[in-house]
């Protein structure tokens, strides 16, 4: 019962947390063909629930209390973090001494150490820490390969390995073309916009009744100006939208869809 | 030459700043952290029976209430996984999740689970009460009385009575939601120090959008101040008063909470003394939090942005993001306040007519508002 009123306190609560949730921050960087250099900085207060790292329990945790674990926090660091290239996993060596470093929420015990790789084929990491005891703890991924600008992921714990995408121009250029084509695909109602908009392509207004258009050409200039004029409303909308420079009411949008249409 | 050489060192030295290098101490007694009590209940997963998993999944959310904490949440969430990967998952645990997914900010998954104990039973209180505030807190007024209602038997009245009261006072009858809570005033000395925090936080709550500050602050004093929650609530009504000195007291050993450090800086601030420092932290948590895509606190972001960053037209965005998730008498009031500051003609349109049709209380707001709208 007592549980039951500690409930009632939380919904009325609208106050936000201390601190945040747990977050690792694991910064990774190729240097050459094969070379990764890896910081992967993590909480002590996180290390201390997997290796109970305060050992005379004051929770005063002590360098001392830190350094002496080296060999454990090394282990652990290995088991929960797998970097492959090509399916092959990337080896670990030049282990530098454990630094401390400050984050917003607390100490955090750096790593530093370097892994060497295949020469060529697709990154994935395979991230495992705190997997099964914190749910909303994320290893804060910044990736960095040869010749490429940084980029941020957040990853949560997990068997899966999460797959590191290629950032050159060549890949983005086709990236952003398969989103279009998996965006217009995902939903019917842009599919049947789109018939809805093409079906008069093929019929011309003559003396009053609808005639079937003479030449091809026709009907497929028609329908390339129709697809053109959509893709641009439609990327403009999605623009004036996503930066929030046009904002309106999804209900009233929802309600008279088929008005629009 | 020498002019040049020194802006780059200084550049440099301001961006070792910013990104502190990590360093090894040099003495081993050297305390590197402070680290929280341990936690009683063991997170590594075990075999334990549904009682005892759902006891400690309760032990832990009850720690991350009263701490604070949102890690005791991840524990807790881990700890219930197991249990949901069931064909039929018991209404405890999807009570469970749907609690963690509220403190998420995670209100529509909230609701499913919610919704699904209670085609089972559709009286279950603890269903019923977390319905109510998920809508409460959307400000979907008529579902959330209808979830009070619902609460009404025998063994549950008293709650039925304090659920509606706390959704009208809300909803255009705060006087008359005053007077029912008083009738239970008399009696509140009989339930458990949980129970009153829970009847004199909304007590309180009441009064203030009355504006008896005084009595708020009555109401606010008699619950135990350890609670973040009832410190945040003191210090509202405080700041209210203009009694910044005093929340600059009550609130200088809690800046590890950022909901109250806002207030903190604010008091500060309004004492007219150095805030660059809880600016700079207070911005350190809010990236902190971006980072991980974390969004629950638009609503302390808008206010920190409008009143410490005095950035009105960013504030406006996120409290437009926020107004989304959120629609709480605070939602409304940062929302108003930015739109103002902005004169955004449209948000303030949606604003008022948001106000008429629910004939939302609140001095502090509602004389601007009502200003505004003749």
């Amino acid at each position: 019962m007592k549980w039951f009123w500690y409930w009632c306190l939380c919904c009325l609560s609208s106050v936000s947390y201390a601190h945040k949730a747990s977050d690792s921050y694991l910064n990774i960087q190729q240097i050459d063909a094969s070379t990764l250099h890896i910081q992967w900085d993590i909480a002590l207060r996180d290390l201390d629930i997997l290796l109970n790292l305060d050992a005379n329990n004051d929770r005063q945790l002590t360098w001392r209390e830190v350094v002496v674990r080296t060999l454990e926090l090394e282990q652990l660091a290995t088991q929960n973090l797998v970097i492959r290239r090509n399916t092959q996993d990337c080896k670990t060596y030049n282990v530098q001494p454990i630094a401390i470093d400050n984050h917003v929420d607390g100490a955090y015990a750096v790593m530093r150490f370097s892994v060497q790789c295949e020469q060529q084929g697709a990154w994935a990491i395979q991230y495992r820490l705190l997997e099964n005891i914190d749910v909303l703890h994320r290893g804060i991924l910044r990736w960095q390969a040869l010749h490429q600008t940084a980029q941020t992921l957040v990853v949560a714990a997990s068997e899966q390995a999460v797959i590191l995408s290629d950032l050159s121009q060549q890949h983005t250029v086709q990236s952003f073309w398969q989103e279009g084509i998996s965006h217009i695909w995902a939903g019917y109602d842009h599919i049947l916009f789109l018939l809805s908009l093409l079906l008069p392509v093929v019929l011309v207004r003559h003396q009053q009744t609808w005639q079937p258009v003479q030449r091809w050409q026709t009907a497929l200039l028609d329908a390339v100006g129709i697809v053109t004029a959509f893709t641009l409303a439609h990327s403009l909308t999605l623009v004036l939208a996503a930066l929030q420079w046009v904002y309106l009411p999804s209900r009233y949008m929802f309600c008279n869809l088929g008005y629009y249409v | 030459m020498r002019y040049v050489l020194y802006i780059i060192v200084l550049a440099m030295s301001c961006v070792q700043g910013a990104y502190a290098a990590p360093r090894v101490p040099t003495h081993l007694q050297e305390v590197v952290a402070v680290l929280p009590p341990k936690i009683t209940t063991p997170v590594v997963a075990q075999n334990l029976s549904l009682e005892q998993r759902v006891l400690q999944i309760q032990a832990l959310l009850l720690q991350a209430e009263t701490t604070g904490d949102p890690r005791y949440l991840g524990y807790a969430q881990a700890q219930l996984q197991p249990l949901t990967h069931k064909a039929v998952v018991d209404d405890e645990v999807l009570l469970l999740r749907a609690k963690i997914n509220q403190f998420n900010h995670h209100f529509a998954q909230a609701q499913i689970d919610i919704v699904q104990v209670l085609q089972r039973q559709p009286t279950h209180p603890q269903a019923l009460l977390l319905q109510a505030a998920i809508y409460q807190v959307k400000a979907e007024f008529a579902l959330a009385r209808q979830s009070c209602q619902r609460l009404r038997t025998l063994s549950t009245l008293s709650l039925a009575v304090i659920c509606e009261a706390q959704v009208n006072a809300l909803n255009g009858k705060a006087a008359q939601s005053m007077q029912t809570m008083h009738t239970l005033l008399a009696s509140v000395n009989s339930l458990e120090p949980s129970q009153q925090t829970w009847f004199y936080l909304g007590l309180g709550d009441i009064a203030m959008r009355q504006g008896n500050f005084k009595q708020a602050e009555s109401y606010y004093q008699r619950l135990d101040m350890n609670q973040p929650v009832a410190l945040a609530a003191l210090a509202d009504v405080l700041l209210a008063q203009k009694r910044y000195t005093e929340v600059s007291q009550y609130l200088r050993s809690y800046q590890q909470h950022d909901g109250l450090l806002l207030r903190f800086a604010i008091a500060q601030q309004a004492l007219n003394l150095p805030v660059d420092a809880l600016i700079s932290t207070l911005n350190a948590r809010f990236n902190a939090l971006s980072l991980r895509g974390d969004n629950s606190h638009l609503r302390e972001k808008a206010i920190f942005t409008l009143r410490l960053l005095h950035q009105p037209q960013q504030a406006l965005g996120l409290a437009q993001q926020n107004w989304q998730q959120q629609r709480e008498p605070q939602d409304a009031s940062i929302y108003w306040d930015s739109a103002q500051a902005t004169q955004a003609k449209n948000d303030l349109k949606i604003l008022k007519k948001w106000l008429q049709q629910t004939q939302l209380q609140d001095v502090a707001f509602g004389t601007q508002v009502q200003g505004a709208i003749q």
